[in-house]
């Protein structure tokens, strides 16, 4: 409690000097005790620092207590204690606005972090590689993040670098986020992002709600499989002008297109001069202390790159057209050298449309969660979108619906489902005839969880995932036998 | 009751990883490209039992009926009639389960569907006669007739088709290496007379040639990778006489940190039974060499064992 009151005084310090001889402030009158969860500030770290602990405030800028009676009218930040709505999502655990840089920022270095390790389960494990090397096993430990993140705060300033560690493709150590931006507006609220900030960097590229929503405060494992598909990791580089005023958020980026993961093998590159624009305009209001409601619009517009190939030289080739393992007259064929083919670009976009409720009850927070998008040419991380090598544009879309549940402070449930559609116009060859068939992944995931608050969760995951990646008896294409469980312990400071 | 439905949350979790296997068929002898695989067996009516009703595969082609240990893209093809929506494939007696791929275009000339295969034989089928099952699939997943087609497999040691054949004669002697990566490994046997006779010795190198026996290939020659790693020389029409050295060099490791080998002796055994001799190993030798002891120039082969021929 003291420690939200050094934050008040010290943003007070700054906008409202107090009058000569005002006494020392008691304790503010806020409390926060009703609240059913305590305040896991550590959760909220990922995209905003934390409250506290802050520096004393200077001596000659004491504010008015915020009890006592004043001639002065409340400053903002007053205002922003006596309602109880100040600060309700970053201390439950659910900051769902990225990039929230309040007042209250401590004046040092802050240093945090978490760690998930876990063991998967996947039903179509095999021992053995196919061909090219890729491993039919599945089920395996592994550390999915190991993040560590180092901020700096300023008034007018903040500088955040973050370092993930993980061994999905091996041990990796890279650059997660790296980002330094400039603004204006801080608010005492620390639900509340500043008026305007401008940030240069390595960043979580703002498109609908799933994607900028940190992985240490998502109850699911992982993003759902249309989020993964078209965005296959969250950060790219490049810049980005974001904020809010009053309950409107809103965050325009433009990056190199090519994020982070991207398995065209360019990723944080820029392999095309088009630099891709990306913007949620949302809103996020508190209408009361138990209920929260935001929403929003994205989309995203740019250019994909289709790889030059290299120019050739002239070759034979055996074809053992008769099987006897001998080369025979007519076997031997001539490749007469071939020229490189240039490299293209193609238009790629998506839009997208998000909605979050959140409900606070005696049991604790609900959360439902919904998304929905459409894009053509975006898929770069399930089938890669190519235009120029299958000729016409490839149309995605895709949504979800997720609902989580806190049970108390120690536990947690979610069942979502999603599904997508990464080629709308797929045909499929049957009986010698091309006929349109789809290609959706849909998949019913379920969550549970026990959390000490503030330092620990252990989650146990399950996903019933239903596509088209196999074929049946007909030939016709079925459901893969892929469902996946995942057991999670995470860690954080 | 929410004990029960954890008990089943859990059950299901571990019976997911229990029944993680088998699913993709990469782990099978016999393979198809391109095609989905099936445990159990082949569907369809077995010749004897023939209904004459549609699905059926009307046509079956292919090169030859004979295919090597480790051979792949063996080429299948033929047609169907209209009702067929895929086609089953399965060698008998080594595969669990069998291959659907979808049926394809419209053959131009009889109006029927064709269909093609490409199929990998591994190196684990053991030489001799097989069954090559095939059978068409209509929308419904019924199977119709399955076409039966008799297949050799020919092992990695040439036994002149002795393998498939009871009268085929196999060759008097063979001397076979075998190793187990991609360095490029070379047979060399010094004959009685001092012929030097092996893949990297010819009568134009200046060496002594023998025109009795006959090097089938070089295997992995300047590290173009042919997955064969076998050489074996043959000797078909005379037999050899004396006492012969045999000798392994290792021409280029092709990054290969060491390899092992073995090197057999093979000569042929009446059965007593009327039929032709076959093929019985009588000698096994195994060995390693590391990277350090490439010699392009065979200066200094590893000696490995004198075999000597009455």
């Amino acid at each position: 409690m003291s420690c939200v009151l050094c934050c008040v005084q010290g943003v007070s310090a700054q906008s409202t000097p107090a009058p000569q001889g005002v006494p020392e402030p008691e304790a503010p009158t806020m409390d926060f005790t009703e609240q059913p969860r305590a305040a896991p500030t550590e959760a909220a770290s990922d995209t905003a620092p934390p409250p506290d602990p802050v520096p004393p405030p200077p001596p000659a800028a004491e504010p008015q207590p915020l009890s006592q009676p004043s001639d002065k009218p409340a400053s903002a930040d007053e205002r922003f204690d006596d309602d109880q709505r100040f600060a309700i999502l970053s201390r439950g655990g659910y900051p769902l606005t990225p990039g929230v840089t309040s007042a209250k920022y401590p004046d040092e270095v802050v240093v945090s972090g978490y760690l998930q390790a876990q063991y998967e389960g996947h039903r179509e494990s095999e021992n053995g590689q196919l061909q090219g090397g890729a491993l039919l096993n599945k089920d395996r430990f592994l550390i999915r993040r190991g993040r560590i993140k180092v901020s700096r705060d300023w008034q007018w300033g903040q500088v955040v670098l973050e370092i993930d560690g993980n061994t999905v493709r091996g041990p990796t150590l890279r650059l997660q986020k790296a980002e330094v931006s400039v603004l204006y507006g801080r608010r005492a609220d620390p639900d509340l992002p500043p008026l305007v900030q401008l940030t240069a960097g390595q960043f979580d590229q703002p498109f609908g709600f799933e994607l900028t929503y940190t992985s240490k405060a998502r109850w699911f494992t992982e993003r759902s499989v249309g989020s993964r598909a078209t965005f296959p990791s969250e950060p790219d580089v490049g810049v980005r002008l974001s904020g809010g005023l009053a309950f409107a958020r809103y965050s325009i980026a433009m990056t190199n297109g090519e994020p982070l993961d991207e398995r065209s093998g360019f990723g944080l590159q820029d392999p095309n001069r088009n630099k891709d624009i990306t913007a949620r305009f949302g809103a996020e209001a508190k209408p009361t202390k138990h209920f929260v409601i935001a929403g929003g619009v994205s989309f995203n517009h740019g250019r994909g790159y289709h790889a030059a190939t290299d120019s050739t030289k002239s070759t034979t080739s055996w074809r053992d057209a008769n099987e006897n393992g001998a080369v025979d007259a007519g076997e031997v064929l001539g490749q007469p050298a071939v020229q490189g083919t240039p490299a293209q670009t193609f238009g790629r976009w998506a839009m997208g449309a998000d909605l979050e409720l959140l409900l606070r009850t005696r049991i604790g927070w609900s959360m439902l969660h919904a998304e929905a998008f459409a894009a053509s040419n975006l898929d770069r991380g399930l089938l890669i979108s190519d235009p120029i090598v299958s000729g016409a544009d490839l149309r995605q879309y895709g949504y979800l619906i997720a609902l989580t549940q806190e049970i108390t402070r120690y536990g947690a449930v979610g069942v979502r489902y999603d599904y997508y559609n990464p080629d709308s116009d797929f045909l499929d060859n049957r009986a010698g005839k091309q006929l349109p068939t789809s290609q959706r992944v849909q998949t019913v995931t379920g969550v549970a969880a026990l959390v000490l608050p503030g330092h620990a969760r252990l989650l146990f995951e399950y996903a019933v995932t239903n596509d088209y990646l196999a074929r049946d008896m007909r030939g016709v294409p079925a459901d893969l036998p892929n469902n996946q469980w995942t057991l999670r312990l995470q860690g954080m400071f | 009751m929410r004990r029960s439905w954890l008990q089943l949350t859990l059950f299901a979790g571990l019976a997911s990883a229990a029944c993680a296997s088998g699913g993709s068929g990469a782990d099978q002898p016999f393979r198809v490209r391109g095609a989905q695989f099936f445990e159990g067996e082949l569907p369809g009516f077995l010749p004897s039992e023939r209904s004459e009703r549609s699905p059926r595969v009307t046509s079956f082609e292919t090169a030859n009926l004979r295919v090597r240990q480790g051979q792949g893209g063996k080429a299948f093809s033929g047609r169907a009639d209209g009702d067929t929506s895929s086609i089953a494939v399965a060698l008998d007696g080594v595969s669990t389960g069998y291959w659907v791929l979808p049926i394809g275009s419209v053959d131009a000339v009889t109006n029927e569907l064709s269909w093609s295969v490409s199929a990998d034989f591994g190196r684990s089928i053991l030489p001799g006669r097989y069954t090559l099952g095939i059978v068409a699939i209509d929308g419904a997943g019924v199977a119709g007739d399955q076409l039966l087609q008799e297949l050799c497999v020919l092992g990695r040691v040439p036994d002149n088709g002795r393998a498939c054949s009871d009268t085929a004669e196999p060759p008097n002697v063979v001397i076979s290496l075998q190793w187990d990566n991609n360095a490029d490994l070379d047979l060399t046997v010094v004959s009685p007379s001092g012929a030097r006779l092996g893949a990297k010795h010819t009568a134009a190198d200046g060496d002594e040639a023998d025109e009795t026996s006959k090097l089938d290939r070089d295997s992995n020659a300047a590290c173009v990778t042919d997955n064969i790693r076998t050489e074996n020389l043959v000797w078909n029409e005379t037999s050899p006489t004396g006492t012969h050295h045999v000798y392994v060099n290792l021409f280029d490791a092709c990054k290969q940190p060491a390899v092992r080998f073995s090197v057999d002796v093979y000569t042929p055994e009446d059965p007593g039974t009327g039929d032709a001799s076959y093929l019985v190993r009588r000698l096994r030798r195994t060995g390693e060499l590391l990277e350090i002891s490439a010699d392009p120039l065979a200066t200094r082969p590893l000696f490995i064992t004198d075999v000597t021929f009455d």
